[in-house]
């Protein structure tokens, strides 16, 4: 298959598809496109949604016709990223890494047969990427955990994760920012809150960012504004 | 002071309007009225923007006094509305005064009701829309379902003329949809025999059909296995999850999703299906993409010039 390429998404919409496989080089390449489209598109860009391998382009056709819409994201896609500044931030997120509040903890460390100090170590040994944002406002999917911490997901997700929770999902981790149901394995309890409908954005991920896990102590998750919410046993 | 009180809030009512854009890609979805005909019709009664805030009733019942004057206009499926005790017509523009009962009966065929108030329902928008996004309690009032006692802000009336939309531009309800959709993505790997399953089967609408999602019942369509890393979705998109059963994203559909796509539901099939019920039978017409530009082009002109019929001697 020919990369990249534009596929129509929708009677109003169209995917680019960039490769087969997403990778931190690739998500660059897609976040330079991406705010290309943003800057060429104007007002006549309804909505738009970077992803793994892709970017879905959501276009207003009353003020952009679907032939001019194809050829603008022609001319995006061929610009030379090295024209397009992005900013990656990175975002050092505060986990109170409980057994007491998530019960999801020692049995992680357990299935993956290591001490809970080790996969605390783990968890927070190196700067994880937002390959996507989704599922729900918020919700970065972060990667790749280290091959010794990569589980399959809770056969029957929660109903119920409380907003804060850090979790982690195959090669994936995350932070649930608002409460919702949820199938990922729970290791702590982030205190910051990483929802705000009052700021812009609502977010503080961007896809492309990295995010650097940091153990604290309750004391610390206390003073940060943190909340000790239980997080429901699901073994039992 | 509020010119509506809430005294009965129905199966489920939230304030919609034309939903929130442009922020898909921070996860948050479109929301807005399920049915956006219905929805515009009731503003465009009360003379306001096709950009306000209607009241979204799911499928009835719904309660609420009159604390001063407003006018009011009742569109969406077949039911009753009733003023004082009065039967009155929907799909007409109504001036109530302090004191006056709003009543909404339940739908008999379709599944939604709008109210439009002189004004628009006036929440402060929340990311510049005042649709309730029910899931993650977003817009509308505190992000939650209209309940008992709920006040809401609208303004008078713009003026006392009587204002009706012809019962040939109102929605007609069926037992059986035929829905054009515009094929592609996994499409396109699709046997013939598969493409002809999909297009030839009836579809049931299942009773899990929400706000988020319309799943159908019918026969089995597999796309090939393929592993796809999750990427952006529309509304309207038309998923194949493992089992094969189609579900079709509405307006509170997830932001990305990884599951395999057979293509979309145009516009107007949108707000057809946000009037179907559990039980209507479905089924999809392939269009090209010219054929289905020029749908949703006649769909988006025509929501721009309905035509309102005024009586002036009232």
């Amino acid at each position: 298959m020919k990369y990249p390429r534009i596929e129509i998404a929708g009677v109003n919409a169209m995917m680019v598809y960039f490769a087969d496989h997403p990778s931190r080089a690739l998500t660059h390449r897609i976040m330079a496109v991406t705010k290309l489209v943003q800057l060429q598109f104007s007002d006549a860009l309804i909505n738009f949604v970077p992803s793994y391998v892709t970017l879905l382009v959501i276009v207003d056709h009353e003020k952009l016709s679907p032939h001019d819409a194809k050829k603008l994201l022609d001319q995006c896609i061929d610009t030379s990223i090295e024209e397009v500044q992005i900013q990656s931030q990175t975002h050092t997120l505060p986990v109170l890494y409980t057994k007491d509040y998530c019960p999801d903890l020692s049995r992680v460390a357990q299935q993956c047969g290591i001490s809970i100090e080790t996969l605390i170590q783990q968890h927070t040994s190196r700067a994880y990427h937002v390959y996507a944002l989704g599922f729900a406002p918020g919700f970065a999917y972060l990667g790749e955990l280290d091959e010794c911490l990569r589980l399959p997901r809770l056969e029957t997700p929660r109903k119920k994760v409380p907003a804060g929770a850090v979790a982690i999902a195959e090669s994936q981790t995350a932070v649930y920012p608002m409460d919702s149901p949820g199938g990922w394995h729970i290791l702590g309890l982030c205190p910051l809150p990483l929802f705000n409908l009052n700021s812009t954005p609502s977010t503080p991920f961007s896809v492309g960012d990295y995010v650097q896990f940091e153990a604290v102590s309750e004391a610390q998750f206390l003073q940060l504004g943190g909340e000790l919410t239980f997080v429901e046993d699901c073994s039992s | 002071m509020s010119p509506i009180t809430i005294l009965k809030p129905g199966v489920l009512s939230t304030i919609q309007d034309e939903g929130r854009l442009g922020v898909l890609h921070e996860g948050i979805t479109e929301s807005g009225s399920m049915d956006r005909w219905s929805a515009r019709c009731a503003n465009k009664l009360c003379l306001n923007s096709h950009l306000d805030a209607v009241i979204e009733v799911n499928l009835g019942g719904l309660e609420c006094r009159v604390e001063s004057s407003i006018a009011i206009a009742v569109t969406g499926g077949f039911s009753t509305l009733q003023i004082n005790g009065e039967f009155a017509e929907m799909w007409r523009s109504h001036v109530l005064h302090e004191g006056d009962i709003i009543q909404l009966g339940f739908c008999q065929h379709g599944a939604r009701l709008y109210l439009g108030v002189s004004g628009g329902i006036q929440v402060s928008p929340t990311l510049n829309s005042r649709s309730t996004t029910l899931n993650w309690g977003i817009g509308g009032l505190s992000g939650r379902a209209l309940a008992i006692g709920d006040t809401l802000a609208c303004s008078p009336p713009h003026d006392h003329k009587v204002r009706r939309i012809s019962v040939r531009h109102r929605p007609s309800f069926s037992h059986e949809v035929n829905l054009p959709i515009l094929p592609y993505s996994q499409y396109g790997y699709l046997t013939e025999e598969q493409r002809s399953t999909f297009f030839t089967t009836q579809y049931k609408v299942d009773e899990r059909c929400d706000r988020m999602g319309y799943r159908l019942i019918g026969e089995s369509v597999q796309p090939p296995s393929a592993n796809l890393y999750s990427e952006g979705l529309v509304c309207g998109a038309i998923q194949l999850p493992p089992d094969g059963q189609p579900f079709i994203l509405m307006r509170d559909h997830q932001s990305i999703g990884g599951y395999p796509k057979m293509g979309s539901v145009l516009g107007p099939g949108i707000d057809e299906l946000s009037q179907s019920v559990t039980g209507t039978r479905i089924q999809f017409s392939p269009q090209t993409h010219s054929q289905a530009l020029q749908i949703n082009n006649g769909y988006l002109r025509r929501l721009e010039n309905i035509p309102i019929i005024i009586d002036a001697q009232y």
